[in-house]
């Protein structure tokens, strides 16, 4: 993947990959894993925003979790920065995440300036604590709150500004990249909306990178410079958003994004992808190509059966220009005008 | 359902045809919520009807009022809510009366309901199939065998596989699109005429949202049915839905037929909602959303709801509560509680 | 299911292996020689010297435990010094009493419980919720030999409707099973009473009505299950108690039981019976850890799982 010349890494994750075993009922010996996550590689570089797409399952989730050490790593490495660090404090200072459900993230027995300052309190020489009350009224301010609102518990707060207040806790401590896991999909519509652009401005204020794990595809497409579609545990397509969002590739991607509900339908004919059929489940995962048993593109071309390539050969990453790559054995041929949109609707 | 002895019909005053009335009409909805000492207007003078085999999206944010509405339909308004006044009607039949419970004949057999999330809205410790069975034995004294027969059926009619191996299993046990299928399952099992549907996609994933508006728009055609969508997701609506009524704070801002209503609004609100919402969009400069957050319970004004935040507001704003009238053309019957519901342009930037 | 049910019964069985470990602690951790004080005040050194020898007690500890334990594999706890017969044979003789007193106790428990919990579950206002609620933990608190006392006085001394004491009738179970299940009763009301509130708010609950369940289905058939749980938590502990609780009830109302057995032999030095009404109660405990772990899985399929 290129990257603008003169940038530095925040995160470079390496060959990551997750597997949760699973014991036997009577003895508890190891079955078998959950191949939560398999073989995913990436870079973010300073300030950049990269969108990690994907849908219930895919693994998007877990490997937030791995670089904030919250999940084990089985495989692979997670690198914060230009070298390996980060373990314990480092970390802390490298890497923060704000989690999806503003109604159970924040602690409901503390006030909101103890919420935000608690990471003062473990790594001191941020902030001497006679500043605590303005270095919380100013990051309150910076998220879009009253300086007011440092009183409150959050109870007395709604689910948008209950974000902003994890948000504002998280960034406390100065990370260089900040971990959005589902930030907006306990949100109403204009709630959200404020929430995004609240996070773009900070981004240019504060220089951080995000990771901004959705299945918001739209949200992702605004805020992210490049994107990342996961499948069943692997990164299926990448590249910059305009890459990957306009001119979709992968056959996966596809039927992704004919699935986004548009608010103007009459504007312009429907043309969604069905998928059929259920995901697999991530301890037995299908061999070769994890999505032939549900790939329209793979039964179109008669490739999906016992011996066919995409059943047996685990496709690798094609270039297709620019940063774009997609993981199919018929990337090259996606984009050229004889290869459809499958059964459209 | 014969077609003849439709309460709601009557004959066109120009032709002399039966005119089928409305299947839901809600005539001046107030719902009244009590909290200690104080009581607030959460739901006022909301109107709406909605035809035989017509679907119609109840949009709104949080606090608009849209659930407490669906459960007065359903006549399931929690401890401390009250219908303070209104109509509402069933096929000509009135339905619940302020104070008064008569839903209870209606739900499950004329009013199916679909719920958020369906891993909680369904019973844990309940088989699948017996969920459903229940439907039938409760109120066809169906036999317990037929009902689980007759579940297996409507199990297949959504398009769950192997419809006998899934009634045996509970509900952790399949997958969120398939839980969604049930909930579907037990709420048209027995045919009912109108489906309620309370932010049904808002816990699934996209493809799997797709695939509930096509199952939707199947079991539609195949049974006329009428559908009322509550949700906040606009573009689900426009998927689904031909009219639509737009509640902020407890009012209706805007009704109409659900194109015109999209492409020609004539209220602020709506014009703002869907400038917040526009998925198409890949600017996010260009988000541009609403100012400020929708009044709490507790903050309800005099005046329009939406003044405070609304780029058009003026003194008559806040003093007066603009009512619901006809705009543009009014055609389709599009109505917008505006003051200034007509001389309504784009916003600039 | 069955993987499960046999993980508990292996676990329960190690549960009572370390529970002998402890009562041989206990034990032995009395101060003082027990010959001595069962010879009393006036032994010579020599008596005492011959019944120490008699009763192993001047060997080392670890060949004292290990006597202890393979008399307890082969179930042998030695003779009662009371009675001259074998200990546990004795003690398992006094279960029946105890355990139909228990089984009585708690059937009513039970009642009054599923009585009461629901009739406060729908109580409308917070304050007489609340004065409820009160009044239930004030009779929970009242220590239950002196509630035990009360009702003698009351019922045999001024109305005289049942027997005083010893176990005879079916009137005769009355007066010790109230004084023994009553704080249980208003635990397991209240339980039973939040239980129910937190289900009735469910969204499973909304969905039931949505269908169109008449309330009595929506009660019985989709919430009980679902708020038996924590109900059954408190309430498989609070039974063990019971019956340990039962030790001071047997002993108010002469109850032949095997609680008073215990207090007997505790009184008297009389060691093995000691160990055997321990060992009894310790079975007992377990037994009834392992019939809740069960009836759990049995109730919330979501706990089978755990391990798939």
């Amino acid at each position: 993947m290129s990257e603008p010349s003169g940038a530095r890494p925040v995160l470079t994750v390496s060959d990551l990959a997750v597997f949760y075993p699973v014991r036997s009922p009577l003895l508890q010996r190891v079955t078998s894993y959950v191949q939560a996550v398999v073989g995913v590689s990436f870079t973010i570089n300073v300030g950049e925003t990269v969108g990690l797409v994907g849908e219930s399952g895919c693994g998007k989730s877990t490997v937030g979790r791995a670089i904030c050490g919250l999940a084990p790593v089985s495989r692979g490495a997670v690198t914060y920065g230009a070298g390996t660090r980060g373990h314990g404090s480092d970390r802390v200072q490298q890497v923060q995440m704000v989690f999806q459900d503003p109604y159970s993230s924040l602690n409901p027995g503390l006030r909101v300036r103890d919420i935000i300052a608690e990471g003062w309190s473990i790594n001191p020489g941020l902030r001497p604590r006679a500043q605590w009350d303005d270095g919380v009224a100013e990051l309150l301010r910076s998220v879009g709150l009253r300086s007011e609102v440092m009183t409150r518990r959050p109870a007395q707060l709604s689910g948008g500004e209950r974000q902003r207040v994890a948000i504002a806790r998280s960034i406390a401590v100065r990370p260089e990249l900040l971990i959005c896991d589902e930030v907006t999909s306990a949100l109403d519509v204009s709630v959200k909306a404020q929430l995004l652009q609240m996070l773009a401005r900070l981004r240019e204020e504060a220089g951080l990178a995000y990771l901004f794990i959705s299945h918001d595809t739209s949200a992702v497409r605004r805020l992210a410079q490049r994107v990342l579609v996961m499948y069943l545990g692997n990164i299926v397509e990448s590249g910059t958003a305009a890459e990957v969002m306009d001119h979709p590739n992968h056959p996966y991607t596809r039927a992704l994004l004919s699935a986004i509900p548009r608010l103007r339908p009459w504007e312009t004919p429907r043309e969604r992808i069905e998928l059929r059929g259920e995901v697999p489940s991530p301890r037995d995962p299908p061999a070769g190509c994890r999505f032939h048993t549900r790939c329209w593109l793979a039964r179109q071309l008669g490739t999906a059966g016992p011996g066919g390539i995409c059943a047996t050969v685990e496709p690798p990453g094609k270039e297709l220009g620019g940063s774009h790559r997609s993981a199919c054995h018929f990337a090259d041929q996606a984009a050229a005008p004889h290869m459809t949109g499958g059964e459209g609707k | 359902m014969t077609e003849s002895t439709i309460p709601s019909d009557r004959r066109d005053s120009t032709t002399g045809e039966k005119v089928r009335g409305p299947l839901l009409s809600i005539q001046g909805l107030s719902i009244r919520v009590s909290s200690g000492k104080s009581t607030y207007r959460a739901v006022e003078d909301v109107s709406f009807d909605i035809a035989h085999g017509q679907s119609m999206a109840l949009v709104g944010e949080s606090g608009s009022g849209k659930s407490l509405t669906v459960q007065a339909i359903l006549g399931l308004l929690p401890r401390g809510v009250q219908l303070e006044s209104g109509r509402i009607e069933f096929d000509g039949s009135e339905m619940v009366r302020a104070g008064a419970k008569i839903a209870p004949r209606y739900r499950g057999v004329k009013i199916g309901t679909v719920f958020q999330d369906p891993l909680s809205s369904l019973n844990p410790t309940m088989r699948i199939g017996e969920q459903v069975a229940e439907v039938f034995r409760v109120h066809r004294s169906t036999r317990r065998r037929q009902a689980a027969a007759a579940a297996q059926e409507s199990l297949a009619e959504v398009g769950i596989p192997e419809p006998r191996a899934a009634a045996e299993r509970y509900p952790h046990e399949l997958s969120g699109g398939q839980r969604q299928r049930v909930m579907i399952a037990m709420a048209l099992a027995l045919r009912p005429p109108l489906l309620i549907a309370d932010e049904p996609t808002t816990a699934l994933d996209l493809t799997i949202q797709a695939q509930f508006v096509d199952l939707l728009m199947r079991l539609r055609k195949e049974h006329n049915l009428a559908v009322l969508l509550v949700t906040h997701d606009l573009a689900l609506v426009a998927e689904l839905a031909s009219k639509i009524v737009v509640l902020y704070a407890g009012h209706v801002m805007e009704t109409g037929p659900l194109r015109q209503v999209y492409e020609d609004s004539h209220n602020p609100y709506t014009l703002a909602l869907l400038r917040s919402a526009a998925p198409d969009a890949t600017d996010i400069e260009a988000l541009a959303p609403i100012p400020g957050s929708p009044p709490a319970l507790t903050e309800r004004v005099a005046g329009c709801a939406f003044a405070p935040r609304c780029y058009l507001a003026t003194d008559l704003c806040s003093r007066s509560r603009p009512l619901l009238e006809p705009a543009g053309t009014g055609s389709g019957g599009q109505a917008s509680a505006c003051h200034y519901r007509n001389e309504i342009e784009e916003p600039g930037q | 299911m069955t993987s499960y049910i046999l993980r508990r019964l292996v676990f329960s069985v190690f549960v009572i292996l370390a529970a002998v470990v402890v009562i041989f602690i206990v034990m032995r951790a009395v101060p003082g020689n027990p010959a001595e004080v069962l010879l009393g005040p006036n032994a010579t050194k020599a008596q005492i010297a011959a019944l120490t020898q008699r009763l192993g007690l001047n060997q080392p500890e670890i060949v004292q435990f290990g006597k202890f334990f393979w008399g307890v594999l082969q179930l042998n706890f030695g003779s009662s010094i009371q009675f001259s017969t074998p200990a546990l044979p004795l003690a398992t003789s006094r279960v029946g009493a105890s355990a139909e007193l228990a089984g009585v106790s708690m059937a009513g428990v039970v009642v009054v419980a599923f009585i009461v919990g629901p009739l406060l579950a729908r109580i409308p206002g917070r304050r007489i919720d609340r004065g409820f609620t009160s009044a239930l933990m004030f009779i929970q608190a009242l220590p239950p030999f002196w509630v035990g006392l009360l009702l003698l006085l009351v019922l045999v001394d001024h109305l005289g409707v049942v027997p005083p004491g010893g176990k005879s009738g079916f009137s005769s179970f009355i007066m010790p099973a109230i004084a023994l299940g009553f704080p249980f009763a208003c635990v397991l009301a209240r339980l039973v009473r939040s239980g129910l509130i937190e289900v009735m708010d469910s969204a499973y609950i909304q969905t039931a009505r949505a269908k169109g369940m008449p309330e009595w289905r929506v009660f019985w058939k989709h919430s009980i299950r679902n708020m038996l749980l924590p109900v059954l938590t408190v309430g498989g502990v609070q039974l063990g108690l019971l019956f340990a609780g039962a030790a001071v009830i047997e002993t108010v109302f002469n109850w032949p039981g095997i609680g008073q057995l215990l207090i007997n032999a505790i009184n008297e030095r009389d060691y093995s019976v000691v160990e055997a009404c321990v060992f009894i109660f310790a079975c007992a405990f377990v037994a009834l850890n392992f019939i809740t772990d069960v009836a759990y899985a049995y109730i919330d399929p979501r706990i089978r799982v755990s391990g798939r």
